[in-house]
Formats: structure tokens, sequence, C-alpha cells
């Protein structure tokens, strides 16, 4: 075993994969006068700042970070670079939240979201196969989609509920396989109803949160997925706390 | 930011900054003199159960079984002292909570003594003795509000304090099972990895002090085995890993069986612990729970100065003395030092 790999913990509590996909189309570039991709950037850089001080995730999240404009590539956290996902072993893109320096992204491009998807998909199975082999106590990967437009095919062709179909069904038999939880999150302009097509119990609009507040949300509900249990309770579990959460922000700025 | 929550008795308090949040309720900071805290709910299952909840508890602190849980300093309880709801114009709906004292006064969160790695950050000078004086000391709580008629139900790291001497505080308080002698508060959280298996499932049974006793001894095996769960480990069947839970549903548990399960090398030893603490364990997971004063008294046998040793190597590696040498070297020789000392570069990872 690499030092890499004993980054995490002491080998003897569970390592939860999550993989975040981060939508980087040219609509994350507006508005032109505060970008959400600055806003993003900016909430990666201080939540993994942040993360060193939270035990319990650092001991047992490991993260794979996922971009996808016109194209598909993958967070190389060691070699702090974006690189196309073929040809990269799986395990490598992999790494300890805590060891995350996560990269400036730049917003352009169409929104290959369904090629994002099965890239992730993919990546999450070969990764949790590889970890119980190695007799890693790992969980179910989670899968987290941030998007805040719609899916386009490879011409930049809006894709319609028919197209998404083949990319939904393997979700749910994914999940229905015990082998992911994929959870649909759209900020401002997301087109919901399609990433309804996606997560039909998945799907959660959320607005009102600055991207801190979701990556929060992202981890502190990975970390929690609950134990012998079917892929929609743990999505019912996710909405409840985005739902509290909601409520008390809304309080908070009442007050302010 | 500045919520304001207000008494029955119409005193009011600033909430500051958001200090934590757990699976109901959020806590805050209070503008107050005193070291306190405000915990709000914002959506319990029913509103008027969870008010009746916190008012009878209130009352409950005067009490003579409570009353003696009370006592003492520091204080063991963050027993709810004021019910609050928050103060808001416009009709909305306001938030049901309580005012509490801030255990993190004289405690840190009880994973910093439990997890490697936090441990060495926060509690460099934590020894086997300190876990085990943690031990006794949650044991006797347990026992103590147990014998007062109360049930926690979700006893987990997250509501659990510690000091450096092994003392040990409990918080959520308002999540417990009890009555006041009409009505029964129902306790109906539960934490994978921290439920015993009774209450696993969609329909799970209601807590009882028999389900804290077996948590008690989750949390005790992860005191005295540097932050190891019981129900840690591979299924030795050559099976996908899938949770703590389901490794404790399917009987893997290296304290039962040691075939059960595959665990990484550098677990540290099974055999560190004391005769008598094991056969509990086996009891505790595999046969008659041992109830929490049990617990406190054995602990308190082992815990004995005379019962301990100190290792000639490092001087924070403690254990048994019937053990003929050191379990921590042993552990530390396979790649990880679980009381490595501020000065030992051994065991970072
Ligand atoms: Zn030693």
């Amino acid at each position: 075993m690499s030092t890499y790999e004993m980054g995490l913990a002491d080998g003897c509590e569970e390592r939860q994969p999550v993989v975040i996909l981060l939508d980087t189309s040219a609509s994350m570039g507006r508005p032109a006068e505060s970008p959400r991709i600055d806003e993003l950037n900016d909430a990666l850089a201080r939540w993994f700042d942040e993360v060193r001080s939270l035990s319990r995730l650092r001991s047992r999240v490991e993260v794979a970070l996922i971009t996808f404009d016109s194209r598909v590539r993958a967070y190389d956290a060691r070699a702090e670079s974006l690189v196309p996902v073929e040809g990269v072993a799986s395990d490598r893109l992999f790494a300890p939240v805590d060891e995350v320096r996560p990269p400036r992204l730049t917003a352009s491009g169409v929104t290959r979201l369904t090629e994002a998807v099965e890239t992730a998909l993919t990546l999450a199975r070969e990764r949790y196969r590889a970890l119980q082999g190695q007799r890693v106590q790992v969980r179910r990967p989670f899968l987290w989609v941030l998007t805040d437009g719609a899916p386009s095919d490879a011409e930049g062709q809006p894709q319609d509920a028919a197209a998404l179909a083949g990319t939904a069904r393997r979700l749910r038999q994914g999940e229905e396989q015990g082998e992911c939880i994929f959870q649909a999150v759209g900020v401002r302009g997301a087109d919901l109803p399609l990433l309804h097509v996606l997560a039909p119990k998945s799907t959660l609009m959320l607005d009102s949160y600055d991207f801190g507040q979701i990556l929060d949300l992202v981890f502190q509900s990975s970390d929690q997925l609950g134990a012998v249990q079917h892929a929609d309770d743990a999505h019912r579990q996710v909405a409840e706390r985005a739902a509290r959460q909601k409520r008390m922000d809304e309080l908070e700025r009442k007050f302010r | 930011m500045a919520i304001r929550v207000v008494s029955g008795r119409g005193h009011q308090w600033l909430l500051t900054e958001r200090i934590g949040s757990g699976s109901e309720g959020i806590v805050y900071a209070v503008d107050d003199p005193r070291a306190l805290v405000a915990k709000l709910v914002p959506d319990p299952p029913d509103r008027e159960a969870y008010r009746r909840r916190v008012e009878r508890l209130v009352r409950q602190r005067r009490e003579p079984r409570t009353v003696r849980l009370l006592s003492g300093s520091p204080t063991r309880l963050a027993w709810p002292m004021v019910p609050v709801r928050t103060v808001l114009g416009g009709g909305t709906d306001s938030i049901d909570g309580y005012v509490m004292r801030d255990m993190r006064l004289a405690y840190q969160p009880f994973t910093h003594l439990v997890s490697p790695a936090a441990r060495r950050a926060f509690l460099p000078g934590a020894t086997w003795a300190t876990a085990l004086a943690a031990a006794e000391a949650l044991a006797r709580l347990l026992a103590e509000l147990h014998a007062g008629g109360y049930v926690v139900g979700d006893l987990k790291p997250d509501n659990l304090w510690v000091d450096t001497q092994g003392r040990v505080g409990l918080a959520d308080v308002d999540s417990w099972q009890f009555t006041d002698g009409r009505e029964v508060f129902p306790g109906r959280m539960r934490t994978p990895g921290y439920t015993a298996p009774e209450r696993i499932g969609p329909v799970g049974a209601p807590p009882d002090s028999s389900s804290d006793d077996f948590v008690l001894a989750v949390l005790i095996h992860q005191l005295l085995m540097s932050g190891l769960h019981p129900f840690t480990g591979h299924p030795a069947d050559g099976g996908d890993y899938l949770s703590l839970d389901d490794n404790l549903l399917q009987g893997r548990c290296r304290a039962v069986d040691r075939t059960s399960v595959v665990l990484p090398r550098s677990a540290p030893p099974a055999d560190l612990l004391p005769r008598r603490l094991a056969s509990l364990f086996g009891d505790a997971f595999g046969g008659t729970r041992p109830h929490a004063w049990l617990w406190a008294e054995e602990l308190a046998v082992a815990r004995a100065a005379e019962r301990l040793t100190v290792c000639a190597v490092q001087k924070l590696h403690v254990y048994t003395i019937e053990r003929p040498w050191c379990p921590w070297c042993d552990q530390a020789e396979r790649g990880m030092d679980s009381y490595p000392g501020a000065d030992s570069a051994r065991g970072a990872p």
C-alpha cells in the first residue's frame, strides 16, 4: 500500500468515495459582473481548506472531481491538473478529501452532462470494486452533479428526455445493485424537468444556496449515509437535510 | 446573523454564530455572560409534543433523580434549562428549542479521544488509562440515568463530550426517552453503527436500557481499542463489505469470532484487553448484554493503578499487567502507533 493510500485514517475506518460532477459550461460564466464560476471556485478553495478541521470527514472521505462542458475531464489531485479521464487509472483520480487543492475552473462550451454522468458511473464502479478487492471497508460511492443548465449533445444541441433515458436507466441499475447513490443539484437556471428524468427521486433545486452550503450538504450527507439502506431512503434523508438547512438559512437571513 | 429567541417568561436572548448541527437540531452560541448555547429544532415530527417534551425536562431538573444526575462539576449533562422559541414578526412559524450549558467550556468532542488522528491533534497526552477512565465515566453515567428512568436512545459519539482526565459529558437530552408519569416521550432517533440489532431496519424496536447497553459496549470498545469499531472488518467469506450495521446483523465481529472478519494488519491487537473485559465484549455482542453498572465496576477494576503498566520504550504506552509485553509497540511495528506522543514521528500517517 502506498503512503498516499495511508493518508486516509489508519486503514480501520470506513471509506466513503464521493464523486462531484461540476458544470463548467459557458452559462457558468454568467452573469458577467459576478460569474457563478468564480463563486464556485471561491467556495471550492474555501471548503477544501476548511475540511482539514473536520476530523471525521478527513478520515473517511475520498473525492474525485469531474468537470463537464464540451469535454469531460477529471481532476488529478496529485498533478493538480484537469485531465481527460480516458487512460488514467480510476484509483489515481480519487484523493483523500484533505489532500485536494481544487483547481481554478473556467467556464466555456456546452453541457455534456450525460457523458459526464456515464464517466462518473464507470469511475465510481471501478474504484468501488478496487477497494473491495483490497478489503477496504468501502461504502457505496456517492455521485453528485451540480449544474445550472440543460444537457446538450456533442454538437451542442439540447437533449430531450428520450436522449437521457439510457443514462437514467444505468443510474437506476447502479443504485439498485448497491453500486452508488446519485443526487442531482440544480442551481439558478437548471433545467429541472430534465434533471428529474435523470434522478426522479433525487433532484434538489438549491438556488437559494451558495456553493459553500451546497458543498457542506454534499459531504455531510454523503458521510451520514445510512446502513442497510435502499437508495430511496438515502435520497429522502438528503432532501430532509436540505429542507432543514434551508429553513434555518432563511431564518438566519431574516435576522441579518 | 443574530436570531432572537424568547422564553415563556419573556426573557430574550440573542443567538450569535451557528456552532453545530445534528440530525434534528442546530446549536447556536448565546450572547450571555454565562456560558450558554441554544438548540433549535426546526421541524420536529410533532411540534406540540416537542414543546411538552422540553417543558417536562426543564421541570424535571428539580426532581431528586435528576438533581443527582446534575450534581458534580463539571456538569455531565447539557440538560435543557429554559424552553425558548424564535421571535419573528409577520406571522412566520416560530421554531422551538431550549437553552443549555455550553459543554465546550469543560469538554472536548468525544471523537477527540476516540479517533487516533484527532487524538494526536487535540489530546496528545491521552493514554489507554484516559480511555479506561472515560469508559468507566460513561458507563457510570449511563447506569445512573437508567436508574433514574431515562433511556438515551440515540447514544453516539456526536452526543458525547470528554475532557483530558477522561470525564464524560452528554448532550441532546431532548432526544431521550422518558416519562412524566402520564405521558411517554419516545426516543426515535437511530444512528448507523450505533444502533442495537433489534432497532435496525424499517420497523425498528423502540429504545430501552438494553439497547443503550449495547451501544455502550460499542463505545467502550472504541475507547479501549483506539477507535476501532467492534464491527470493523471485511467479511472473511470474501463477500463485499456493506456497512458496520450489516456486519453487526451478520454476526461479523472480531470480539466474538476472530475468523469472521479480516482487519488491516495495523489494527490494534485483539489481545490487548484484560481477560475479564474481553469476555464482557463477547457477552455484549454475542450473548447477554452486560448492564451499564457491571461495565462501570469492571472498568474500575481494570484501571486501578496496580492493574496498569507503562511501556519501557514509550511512556504514553499504557497497558494491562495481564499482557506480558506492550500491545501498542506491537501495533506500532505493524505500521500504526496509536499513542505516539508529541515528540514521536511514529504513527503519523
Ligand atoms: Zn510500547
